[in-house]
């Protein structure tokens, strides 16, 4: 908890918000008869929000989505455990639950391409002044950087690797590596390793990937699904230098476990959201889209999180201590995950991949 | 602490000292995972960590506090008990009806009432939502019960099946004789004899749906989400410690039901 | 008689039956009707070599938690009502413990550096390490915490529902115990033993959480590679086919089972 960092942030939201939500509390006060009356007006203002769960989404609600619905009137119901298979079901059915999904990259491009998203409409979204391309049915909406952790208890300064080619040489750095079950940003880190320069790794070289990890097989005792168990190993001694995310880490070494991080040679990886085909609310929807990108409430959640803003406005409001955390997308070592190529690539790479980690 | 304990000194062969040495090997084994989880579950952190630094009561003030954890509880003990209901009311008859009948493509309709266990929950997730939700009940306590029982009873009935087996159709083949009614025979016989079964199919039902998490992540919904649903649902990011304290309470409150029901039937006896 | 199949019948129908179907047409591409998606998984070895391991796998768990888990019933289905009862509370404590907690807790126990680990190591030297951790070991012995229950109760009612007359009359014609145990108490529990595995076997092919978290890098299984299509891909004709396949398998299997001599799991013949 950074209680100083959420203080900076508030005067500049509260200004807005606290006129507003005087107007909605007056506009609320003549309303009262409609409120006895459960009527249907106010259940059309009512969206489902779905997350990654845990303490990313309650920072989400704190920071975004409570202000939202103060200042809106607007009954947002969060909920959490996205998944682009549910979502299909919904459209195919016309059930729909979930109005905006917050989802993973590839995830989310996957599912614009099978028709299961409406557009951003982009007059109620403001896209301006972003780091990254806006998308018709997707927005990103911040990013968070991948990199080597590792324990300093373990491994001090000089004695762990701080670049991919040096994650990948066992011999100067020997120890136990962790890397992840999934193709998408493990090949990316093969061919860092291999010395691709981080701006052209796209379109990938699978057969050179591929090759790279031939190399690093051998050093890795486990190849890792989920990504809690990235830090659990580590923090029990089974594992030396892992690939994890730098706010998972900086999670963890808050609650007192011994992990550093390496903002160096980072791979960068849009989160993004999106809103359901055949949203019951599609202005509502879309106006809370559009409450993520605020600048302030961007600055609030990253405070919070450590995660970077996708507007540049933003940037400005982040407390000392999560600048220093942010992988700087202009540094040359800096590599920022294609979700588009993975989206034309994941199901025939990831078939691959499995049979690379099954022989 | 509990020993092997006080037996008629007859059973002192090698084989039962080897059985039991094993037996305690087993329950040691099933023991050891608690062992550590219920001290993480004293931690005063956001983090799983053993040992913990300093111990405190700080997750199970969470459980009890935040963010609808007490809800999912009371929600999955209620699908539980309904489809372990169900399970059993299902399961059982259909079992007992294979079992003392005899007909053209028995065996095709036994490994029809099994299939479901066959599919891959995923699967079966899926087409249970597609078929649910174009009936609209998806996130009801009625399709919710209905996902779980589908689940549940095929458990049942394996278990039910290999009972009925074990029961002296002598007996009942006797009470008919006698003029009792099938009915009769089934109440007074079979059922009586057919309690252990009965009980440990109901177990399984009850557990399995307790811990059903791929199903009933997708039949559930916003409002009604069950305890492993809530448990999985941020797993991409992190393990919330909080799992330690509910696991750890709900041995708990398992050794304390088991303890009173042996205190209750101590006295009535 | 029939009164008691005509619910429970009915009742699949009505919720499982239509959903049975649709997976039927969806593995055949319908409305296309094509064998492609079965060609599929054909097309490369990734679906055989993880066939051939969810096989195993399950095997080997099972094969495991009998081992197990039999002495455990019989151990308990000779102790009085009391002390059975108390010793259930132990064998009832798996369930009670998700598997994302325990999975932590096996790390601790089972890990390289683990408690058992660093005991052999400090005990017998450094070499005495053994890997039980992100290997097929880790997956056993995973896969047995949870399954051990499920065995164990299924026999341990078919222990008690047997006459215990039968073994006072051999014990009286004097009949050594291990004489007793191989030929009247162990095939007469042979339901119990059968309908134990055929549970175990099936719940360890659609467990793939445990494997995940536990087992190496080879220990992926075919529910896994349903997960896969099903929601990252989004190819949900592969999955069907896949499942079909799955579900043969399973069929098959229990079939067999319901063969073995003694055990006649689906048959009323005495």
């Amino acid at each position: 908890m950074r209680p100083n960092s959420r203080e900076k942030s508030r005067p500049v939201s509260n200004s807005g918000v606290s006129r507003r939500s005087a107007l909605t509390t007056l506009g609320a006060a003549f309303a009262a008869p409609a409120v006895i009356i459960p009527s249907r007006a106010s259940a059309a203002e009512r969206i489902v929000f779905v997350s990654f769960g845990g303490t990313t989404q309650e920072a989400q609600e704190r920071t975004i989505v409570q202000p939202f619905m103060k200042e809106t009137g607007i009954e947002v119901i969060c909920t959490s455990g996205p998944d682009v298979a549910k979502l299909k079901a919904q459209v195919r059915t016309g059930n729909i639950e979930w109005d905006v999904l917050n989802l993973p990259g590839p995830q989310a491009v996957a599912a614009e391409r099978e028709g299961l998203l409406e557009k951003i409409d982009y007059s109620i979204v403001d896209s301006s002044d972003m780091f990254l391309e806006k998308k018709e049915m997707t927005l990103p909406w911040y990013t968070y950087g991948g990199g080597i952790a590792y324990d300093p208890r373990r491994h001090p300064a000089g004695k762990h690797p701080r670049t991919w080619p040096q994650f990948w040489d066992a011999k100067a750095f020997p120890g136990r590596r962790g890397l992840r079950t999934r193709p998408d940003e493990t090949l990316e880190l093969a061919l860092l390793a291999d010395g691709v320069p981080a701006k052209q790794l796209y379109p990938l070289d699978v057969e050179r990937a591929f090759k790279a990890l031939d190399r690093i097989k051998p050093h890795v005792p486990k190849w890792i699904t989920e990504t809690p168990q990235t830090i659990s190993l580590v923090q029990n001694n089974e594992i030396d230098f892992v690939y994890t995310y730098s706010g998972r880490v900086e999670a963890a070494k808050r609650q007192g476990v011994s992990m550093d991080y390496v903002y160096e040679n980072n791979l960068v990886t849009p989160s993004f959201m999106s809103v359901a085909k055949g949203t019951r609310n599609r202005t509502a929807a879309m106006k809370l889209v559009n409450a993520f990108l605020r600048v302030e409430g961007q600055a609030a959640f990253c405070n919070t999180m450590g995660y970077s803003p996708v507007k540049r406005a933003a940037m400005a409001l982040l407390t000392p201590e999560v600048r220093a955390q942010q992988p700087n997308l202009d540094d040359p070592n800096t590599g920022v995950v294609n979700v588009e190529w993975w989206a034309d690539n994941f199901a025939e790479v990831n078939k691959r991949f499995k049979e690379f980690l099954l022989t | 602490m509990i020993q092997p304990g006080p037996r008629p000194a007859r059973s002192k062969s090698p084989l039962s000292s080897a059985v039991a040495i094993v037996a305690w090997f087993t329950y040691g084994f099933l023991i050891l995972p608690s062992l550590i989880i219920i001290p993480i579950s004293f931690g005063d952190k956001d983090e799983l960590i053993f040992p913990p630094e300093s111990f405190s009561l700080y997750l199970y003030r969470k459980y009890f506090t935040e963010s609808n954890w007490i809800d999912a509880t009371l929600e999955s003990l209620k699908v539980a008990v309904l489809s372990t209901g169900l399970s059993l009311l299902l399961g059982v008859s259909v079992a007992y009806a294979l079992s003392r009948l005899e007909f053209r493509g028995k065996k095709v309709l036994t490994l029809f009432v099994l299939s479901p266990m066959f599919v891959p929950s995923i699967v079966l997730a899926l087409a249970l939502y597609l078929y649910l939700g174009s009936a609209r009940l998806t996130g009801t306590t009625l399709g919710m019960t209905v996902s779980h029982t589908i689940v549940t009873m095929p458990f049942v009935v394996v278990t039910a099946l290999a009972g009925l087996r074990h029961i002296d159709r002598n007996l009942e083949i006797a009470a008919t004789v006698m003029g009792a009614g099938r009915m009769m025979v089934l109440r007074t016989v079979t059922l009586p004899l057919l309690r252990p079964t009965i009980l440990v199919g109901g177990l399984f039902a009850f557990l399995m749906s307790f811990d059903e998490v791929v199903v009933s992540y997708f039949i559930s919904n916003v409002r009604q989400q069950t305890l492993p649903v809530k448990m999985y649902s941020s797993i991409h990011w992190e393990i919330s410690p909080v799992l330690a304290a509910i696991s750890s309470l709900l041995t708990l409150l398992s050794l304390a039901i088991c303890l009173a029901t042996i205190a209750l039937r101590k006295r009535s006896a | 008689m029939v009164v008691f199949l005509v619910p429970t019948v009915a009742f699949l129908c009505i919720s499982f039956l239509v959903p049975l179907v649709v997976l039927v047409t969806t593995s055949f591409g319908e409305p296309l009707w094509t064998l492609k998606n079965y060609a599929e998984l054909v097309s490369r070895p990734l679906y055989f070599i993880v066939f051939r391991n969810t096989l195993e796998i399950s095997l080997l768990s099972t094969a495991f938690t009998l081992l197990a888990g039999y002495p455990v019933a019989y151990h308990l289905a000779r102790q009085s009502e009391r002390r059975r009862a108390l010793l259930i509370i132990l064998v009832l404590l798996p369930f009670w413990t998700s598997i994302l907690v325990k999975s932590f807790a096996f790390t601790v126990l089972l890990g390289q550096n683990g408690i058992i680990n660093t005991f052999l190591a400090s005990a017998l030297g450094e070499q005495a390490r053994v890997p039980l951790l992100f290997n097929r070991v880790g997956v056993v012995i995973g896969m047995a915490h949870f399954l051990l229950p499920f065995m164990i109760f299924t026999v341990l009612a078919s222990l008690l529902n047997q006459n215990p007359d039968l073994r006072k009359a051999a014990e009286i014609m004097g009949s050594g115990r291990i004489r007793i145990f191989c030929r009247i108490t162990l095939p007469l529990s042979m339901p119990g033993v059968l309908a134990g595995s055929l549970l175990c076997m099936i719940l360890s092919m659609g467990m793939f959480i445990t494997p995940a978290l536990l087992g190496g890098r080879g220990d992926i299984m075919i529910s896994n590679l349903v997960d896969f299509h099903v929601r990252e891909t989004l190819d949900w004709n592969v999955a069907a086919a896949l499942a079909m396949c799955l579900i043969g398998i399973t069929a098959i299997l229990t079939f067999m089972l319901s063969r073995v001599r003694g055990g006649q799991l689906f048959d009323t013949a005495h």
